[in-house]
């Protein structure tokens, strides 16, 4: 039998539906195990055990009174420190706002908080959600907890090791460049880049206005159709919120893959960035296993990864130069030396380069829209390698342009990440991306809840 | 390589390109203590610019489109 910190979000939920546990037991583990392990993987800047502990109270009386308010009643949601709680600072991990006291939710966690949910603990980024991982921050990086002396993947760094670690069952992280997918991926959890404008910004500190996207951080992907359930929804303060119903995003999970067309972009990893041989292998493995799963697998073609990362690092810099330029000319010391250098070209890109990746954004949307004319889904690698050492700079440099999320941000598409495997060499986890059709999550949720039942490793934790 | 920038009307003084395009940036405190990464981020900057294909059509529209504000409630006509 799982010791309660194991639990899935949805196991936990029928737990505390079937008074197995109450929301209080269950989040008293949760302290207990961030007491054992938390010091290892540094995911939590600013716990918040005292007041989730007062609401896990609330929810429970409410929860005997009149059962759950919804699926997520009593359940503790960690949330990235660029995201507003009411009543705390949102630092973004920097000693630029060490005070930046916030009075309001964001959206996305007034949502949440809505449905029952809980917070827990602000959780550890890079900072801005741009540097890396720093040593010259108030708060130490989070490290990956399959082995701590590894990346654990950035920006949503302790969303994931906190999710990884069992420390918490779900977490919201922001992907900007795959901000989410990238932790997810090195942390062997499931994350979700869902459609830009699905999940209100609103609260949420902005790194490039039209890259940014909240995601979901969960250890399978039940649990993150359910968290995206409960956070998607149209928000008329943010300028870039979709008009787009709320759904159940879980609804087709039973579905299996029969009927389905895959389209496998392997140059992605093999021909533009080529991945490491575990990594090549294991992706070459999942497209056979939802092959016999009834998918049917077809290789497709999509402009290069350099141009899609090229149109995405022009239009990050520019916008973030907006955000960023009064700090970077008054303060530049006050940034980790990581961030100040990630930041600093925005400064110096023209406006033309700007207008110029915009117009050639939508050539690159125009190419990916037509692919899904010919196919259902896409089948991607997240990352060309296995998490690095964190205290190599030059592994760490490399693992941004190692990828295949950020095509994603250009674009807009939804983008999920998940594990496809173990490195025999580090014992670290092997990651495959699916991306779908603009709104169509559910589709995405289906072929990975598939996939997952098929394949072996949706079982398989890091021993901390 | 050093060379002559004008500082005012009819006044010069030597400047290195870093850091006159800097100046141009606004960066003044940077170029003081952080001149190795100010360098970096001129160079950076050219070659994020150069690592995408331009449109070939001049009139290509960008991403995303400007769209005019719908009316708000408290619109007057």
């Amino acid at each position: 039998m799982k010791a309660l910190h194991e639990l899935s979000l949805t196991e936990a939920s029928a737990g505390i539906a079937r008074r197995r546990f109450s929301p209080v037991e269950y989040l008293d583990v949760l302290q207990a195990r961030a007491g054992d392990v938390g010091g290892k993987v540094n995911a939590i800047v600013r716990p918040l055990w005292d007041e989730a502990r007062a609401q896990a109270v609330k929810a429970g009386r409410r929860i005997a009174r009149s059962g759950p308010r919804s699926a997520l009643d009593g359940l503790p949601v960690g949330i990235k420190d660029i995201i507003d709680i009411a009543g705390h600072p949102t630092t973004c991990h920097s000693r630029i706002l060490l005070d930046n006291q916030k009075s309001a939710d964001a959206a996305v966690v007034a949502r949440l908080r809505a449905a029952g949910a809980i917070f827990p603990a602000k959780l550890a980024t890079h900072e801005f959600a741009i540097g890396g991982p720093a040593f010259d921050l108030p708060f130490p990086p989070a490290r990956n907890p399959w082995n701590t002396a590894h990346h654990p993947g950035g920006s949503s760094s302790g969303s994931g090791a906190a999710v990884g670690a069992n420390i918490l069952p779900a977490a919201l992280g922001t992907d900007t460049g795959g901000s989410v997918r990238h932790p997810a991926s090195h942390c062997g959890i499931v994350g979700m880049k869902a459609t830009y404008g699905l999940v209100s910004r609103r609260g949420v500190f902005p790194l490039a206005f039209t890259l940014d996207h909240v995601g979901p951080m969960t250890r399978t992907v039940a649990d993150n159709a359910l968290l995206l359930s409960m956070m998607a929804g149209h928000d008329a303060l943010d300028p870039g919120s979709a008009a787009h119903k709320p759904e159940n995003y879980a609804r087709q999970m039973k579905k299996g893959l029969s009927g389905l067309t895959i389209g496998y972009v392997r140059h992605f990893h093999e021909r533009d960035q080529p991945a490491s041989a575990e990594m090549a292998a294991a992706l070459d493995a999942a497209a056979k296993l939802m092959g016999k799963e009834g998918a049917k697998i077809k290789t497709i073609t999509l402009p290069s990864l350099t141009e899609f990362a090229g149109v995405n690092r022009a239009i990050l810099m520019s916008e973030a130069a907006a955000i960023h330029g009064k700090w970077l000319r008054e303060r530049p010391g006050d940034y980790a030396n990581l961030t100040l250098r990630r930041l600093l070209p925005g400064l110096f890109m023209r406006a033309e380069d700007y207008v110029q990746a915009q117009r050639r954004r939508r050539e690159l949307v125009a190419a990916v829209e037509a692919a899904f004319t010919e196919v259902d889904l896409m089948l991607t690698a997240s990352s060309m390698d296995v998490a690095c050492k964190i205290d190599d700079p030059e592994a760490v440099e490399l693992t941004y342009p190692r990828q295949a999320r950020t095509p994603f941000n250009v674009t807009g598409h939804p983008a999920l990440t998940m594990m496809c495997g173990i490195s025999k060499a580090e014992g670290l986890p092997l990651s495959l991306q699916l991306v779908g059709p603009s709104f169509r999550e559910a589709a995405i949720y289906r072929a990975a809840a598939a996939y997952e039942r098929a394949a072996p490793w949706k079982d398989l934790h890091p021993a901390l | 390589m050093r060379q002559a920038a004008p500082i005012s009307m009819g006044a010069t003084i030597q400047m290195t390109e870093e850091e006159i395009l800097a100046r141009a940036a606004g960066i003044t405190t940077g170029l003081k203590t952080h001149p190795r990464e100010v360098a970096e981020a001129i160079a950076a900057s050219r070659r994020m610019a150069g690592a995408f294909t331009r449109p070939a059509g001049e009139a290509a529209e960008p991403m995303p489109a400007y769209a005019a504000p719908l009316p708000t409630k408290g619109s007057r006509a």
